[in-house]
């Protein structure tokens, strides 16, 4: 075994360590458990940036592991899970950064620190499985891992909404399963496949295929929030700000959307999805949820629950990038996997510091916010324009993309989609920051914590500011090397390159 | 110079404002910002006037932009940097201390550099992420002043924004599209090699037009000009010229085909926007700083009008295209002069404001010069071929004009509802008779018969586009009556007698015409007194820099600056 296909399970086991260890860690042990932390975040995102530099350079980065007789433990590093696991190891650091300044005096860390580990674990497994087998054991691991944090406050409102959130992605696993072993018992290989590997099958088998695909694609819409399977999503808004953090931009919903597009281009093939005649249903049910999660937005009060809905419509992009099947709309639907994480990560981390700085939980709350918080606010009026898919911020890159490959594959009415997606965008960001600049902000703020002469704590300042500031530069110098944007097309190109 | 070091200080004049903004983020810095702000356009119109015709590639900057200095962007590059080196002035000194001036700083410098990049951009993308927070810059700037009238102007300005961003990008992207790059020649290419231009155009209309005040889109225009600062309705009229009127120049190849009926159609649309910026401008009782924005709107309207010209005759095309910004220019001036000296009755130098009032008379009798300079080379005119835009600008800026040098807060003259239906009536005549006859056989481009060779027999578009213009005099007719019952001021003035009233309105204007044409210089020594002794007082270096940046921050001297920069541009033009 070459020293390269140690790399992904040193990958794994950069974050699986380090959480194994913080479990048995005593609650008193703050500056080790932060070292540890910090050191494991470290480490994966160097081990990542070494199989970018690899890949890119043509290496190979796999691993195989039996655990039951003929079935495989596999990993590997192709460009798209680079993608993902690039956008999740940098997201990771920065999320635990913040964790550690959200969290400062609270009970149980060592339990949330552990399972926050293991909740990337799961999630980098999910990015470098090699196959539908594996894929579902971290799928499921991820899931299994969310639950503490879901319901980490333990109130009778969280615990309830860690039951809806079980029911719902449990049962989704439960239908990938079924999905899984019955394209087994089909093809008898469960390997992801550029270009996928069910063409292969007799016509008479496309009924089953249809179904097989509706089944995985139920099972990950599950986690991905496609409407009716998203109502989840905005209860699971009870845990705090790092989870919801977590939640939205690097791990669960993004390992919806991901698995999404593994089916589509690896399992199936962009080309033998069409011919089955299932992309169409799949970009109309993007779009519905786009234009849903955007109008239930609009309505919201609570800051968290608007967030929320707003993910619910922005992940559907990454499908509507994919069932559009046209290379330029698959570069906008992979780029917005990373443009996505960056500005929503940053809206869950000002809605943070805004409950625990001054305790507004509530978009009617937020007059003035700007001036008493204007570092928090500027970061979150970056996200969201980006959200909005104003330029230069990333979500523009996106929307360009997908409308350019909407057009190029004739499917003229996702550019309506997009523009009444950026007009309800606009609707549910606009009024927050004209409220939170423009209005006078009250004599009081509802439970204002006093951190001197900033406006909060550097451990919850910082991030947002991080993550805002790379959302604008993946916008602004899109087409610079290794940018999210370039990674996407050379991962398009491969995946519509004629073999 | 060699060509690095010009392209450098391209990439300087467009960076540097967003660099002094960048300083708002430290704490200490903050001061230096906010003095840097009137300085943040000098390197944009050091560039504009000195640096030759250049192109610079950035290839990794969006997905891959770059920018030109070409004589259309030179222009309007000199005209905002002008206009945002009188407006970052304005910011700064108008009122040293005050929170809201102080903190529109930043959003200003935002606004500024933005509108160096419109000017500078040689792609489509560029541009359009320029224009975007160009527009929010602004609105964050016309927010600044916390009053009730200022938070409706910012709320229209950015729901109007929004679509208007949304038109634009899906113009752009069906361009870009069909070109294949987002180049402005590729993009222009594009529009010359469409079957079907509507679409096109009409994104394009709506898109800029919201931007430069169209009507239909143009609901934000006169609140905000109503209820802001003076600096920032000089800042208004940069963005309005350079995120608006810019636009279509950049992406229409005129001179290179021909759209009759998109021409006519725009014609239409250049002739109600003067109407309703006419009737608005008249009748509206809400005072000068509205009134300055009818006249931007006619401005836009004498803007589209040359365009629709164009349009219906491509021969004429380039050389109309070649004076438009020329006219953006003189135009942005002129209305800049005048909103300043809206401002004119905070100075202490009655000398001054009048040597400003004759000066800025000056600048809006060039302002429409670039337009009659088109018209003579069009060929014989009848009179009636005289351009609806320009006597709307012509009668608007009179109106202006004749306001300030009353010092009136409001436009009182149009106080009474029964003067404001009759004035509505008044002009209702003539563009129903201009519609009659386009009906009867001479359509609307019967107004023009230069522009238009063969007149069209009457078809549904006139038809429809009759009816649109009816439509839009109606609505200014009835916006003019919409505050008719406010109770007036002073009861006593109020006339039930329409023609008595406009006997008295006469009376009126008779009386301001001779106030203005009885301006003199008293005192005139004194300020040459006083300025020789302030001059002979300031010895010292330092204190000579400081005195030059406290003149610098009164709204005299930037008037001047404008002034100045009206009249060389106009010697030049048409006598340099």
């Amino acid at each position: 075994m070459t020293l390269n296909a140690w790399v992904p399970l040193l990958v794994l086991c950069s974050s699986l360590v380090p959480g194994l260890l913080i479990f048995g860690l005593d609650e008193s042990r703050v500056r080790l458990r932060t070292r540890l932390n910090l050191a494991g975040a470290l480490t994966k995102l160097a081990l990542v940036g070494v199989m970018l530099w690899g890949v890119a350079h043509g290496h190979t980065y796999e691993i195989r592991i039996t655990f039951l007789p003929g079935l495989d433990l596999a990993l590997r590093a192709g460009p798209l899970a680079l993608l993902f696991l690039v956008l999740s190891s940098l997201l990771w650091l920065v999320t635990t950064i913040y964790a550690i300044g959200y969290l400062e005096g609270s009970p149980h860390r060592s339990r949330f620190f552990g399972f926050f580990s293991l909740c990337v674990t799961a999630t980098v497994g999910v990015a470098m499985a090699a196959d539908m087998l594996t894929f579902l054991l971290f799928y499921e691991m991820l899931t299994l891992a969310t639950y503490p944090l879901v319901v980490h406050r333990g109130t009778e409102v969280a615990r309830r909404a860690g039951q809806v959130y079980l029911a719902y992605t449990i049962g989704g696993g439960a239908l990938m399963l079924l999905g899984i072993v019955w394209l087994y018992t089909l093809t008898g290989t469960l390997e992801f496949t550029p270009r996928g590997f069910v063409s292969e099958l007799d016509s008479s088998h496309h009924p089953a295929l249809i179904l097989i695909f509706v089944f995985l694609i139920t099972g990950l819409g599950v986690k991905a929030a496609l409407i009716p399977l998203h109502a989840w999503l905005p209860m699971a808004m009870v845990a705090p700000a790092p989870v919801s953090a977590l939640l939205h931009a690097v791990a669960v919903v993004k390992a919806g959307a991901f698995g999404i597009v593994r089916v589509v281009y690896e399992v199936f093939g962009v080309e033998f999805s069409a011919l089955l005649g299932v992309m169409l249903p799949l970009a109309i049910l993007a779009a519905a949820t786009i234009i849903y999660g955007s109008l239930r937005a609009i309505f919201q009060d609570d800051l968290k629950r608007r967030l929320a809905f707003s993910t619910v419509s922005q992940v559907s992009y990454i499908v509507l990038g994919v069932a559009i099947a046209s290379p330029i709309a698959t570069v906008g639907g992979l780029v917005h996997l990373v443009h996505q994480g960056l500005m929503k990560i940053t809206l869950f981390f000002c809605a943070g510091n805004l409950a625990e700085t001054l305790g507004i939980h509530k978009v009617s709350e937020m007059n003035g916010v700007g001036r008493r918080m204007p570092w928090t606010m500027a970061a979150f009026t970056v996200a969201a324009f980006g959200m909005i898919g104003a330029p230069p911020v990333a979500g523009f890159i996106t929307k360009w993309y997908l409308g350019l490959g909407a057009l190029d594959a004739g499917q003229h009415w996702v550019l309506v989609v997009l523009a009444a997606s950026s007009l309800l965008n606009a609707a549910y960001f606009l009024p927050i920051l004209h409220a939170a600049w423009f209005r006078e902000p009250p004599a009081t703020w509802p439970e204002e914590r006093d951190f001197g002469r900033r406006e909060t704590a550097r451990a919850l300042l910082w991030p947002p500011l991080i993550t805002a500031l790379a959302a604008v530069l993946a916008g602004l110098f899109a087409a610079m090397p290794f940018s999210p944007l370039e990674w996407a097309r050379f991962i398009a190109e491969q995946e519509f390159r004629r073999p | 110079m060699s060509a690095e070091l010009l392209q450098s200080a391209v990439l300087f004049a467009l960076v540097w404002p967003f660099l002094a903004a960048s300083l708002w983020a430290i704490r200490a810095a903050r001061p230096l910002a906010i003095r840097l702000l009137p300085w943040s356009a000098a390197p944009a119109l050091a560039v504009a006037l000195l640096v030759p015709d250049l192109t610079l590639s950035l290839p990794e900057t969006l997905l891959g932009s770059g920018l030109a200095l070409d004589a259309t962007g030179r222009v309007f590059l000199a005209t905002t940097a002008l206009l945002w080196l009188v407006a970052g002035t304005l910011m700064v000194g108008r009122r040293p201390g005050d929170v809201g001036e102080r903190r529109s700083a930043l959003p200003a410098l935002l606004a500024a550099g933005a509108g160096f990049a419109l000017a500078l951009a040689d792609d489509g993308l560029l541009w359009f992420a320029a224009g975007t927070l160009a527009g929010y810059a602004v609105y964050a700037l016309t927010l600044q002043v916390a009053t009730r009238a200022a938070r409706t102007a910012g709320r229209r300005l950015v729901i109007l924004l929004v679509l208007s961003d949304l038109l634009l990008f899906e113009l752009f992207l069906i361009l870009a599209h069909a070109a294949g790059g987002t180049s402005f020649a590729d993009l222009r290419g594009a529009v010359a090699a469409l079957d079907n231009p509507t679409f096109v155009l009409a994104l394009m209309t709506l898109g800029f037009g919201v931007k430069a005040g169209v009507l239909g889109v143009h609901l934000w225009l006169l609140p905000a000009f109503g209820s802001t600062t003076p600096a920032v309705r000089v800042a208004l009229i940069a963005f309005a010229a350079a995120a608006g009127l810019l636009g279509w120049l950049r992406l229409l190849p005129l001179g290179e085909l021909s759209w009759t009926a998109m021409g006519v159609a725009l014609h239409w649309l250049a002739f109600a926007t003067a109407a309703y910026a006419l009737i608005t401008g008249f009748s509206r009782s809400s005072g000068q700083q509205a009134l300055a924005g009818s006249v931007l709107m006619a401005l836009t309207a004498q803007w589209l009008w040359a365009l629709a010209a164009a349009l219906q005759r491509p021969e004429s095309g380039a050389a109309i295209a070649a004076l438009l910004p020329m006219l953006a220019l003189q135009s942005g001036l002129a209305l800049a002069a005048l909103v300043l000296l809206d401002d004119a009755d905070r100075t202490r130098h009655r000398v001054l404001r009048m040597a400003m009032a004759w000066l800025a008379i000056a600048l809006v009798l060039l302002a429409p010069l670039p337009i009659f300079a088109v018209w003579m080379g069009a060929g014989p005119l009848a009179v009636i071929d005289l351009s609806w835009p320009s006597i709307a600008v012509a009668l608007l800026l009179g109106r202006l004009v004749a306001g300030m040098a009353r010092h009136e807060a409001t436009a009182s003259r149009s106080r009474h509802p029964r003067s404001r239906m009759f004035l509505g009536a008044y002009l209702l005549v003539p563009a129903l008779v201009g519609a009659a006859t386009s009906l009867l056989g001479y359509p609307p481009t019967g107004l023009w018969s230069p522009i238009q060779a063969d007149s069209p027999p009457w078809s549904l578009s006139s038809a429809v586009a009759v009816a649109a213009l009816v439509g839009a005099l109606s609505i200014g007719w009835l916006a003019s009556l919409a505050s008719e019952h406010r109770p007036p001021r002073d009861s006593t003035a109020w006339s039930p007698n329409p023609l008595r009233s406009l006997h008295e309105r006469m009376r009126a204007l008779r009386g301001q015409l001779r106030r203005i044409v009885r301006i003199r210089l008293p005192g005139w020594r004194d300020a040459i007194l006083d300025a020789l002794a302030a001059a002979a007082s300031s010895v010292s270096v330092g204190a000579l820099a400081r005195q030059t940046e406290a003149r610098l921050m009164r709204w005299e001297i930037a008037l001047a600056m404008l002034l100045l920069a009206g009249l060389a541009v106009g010697w030049s033009a048409f006598g340099g």
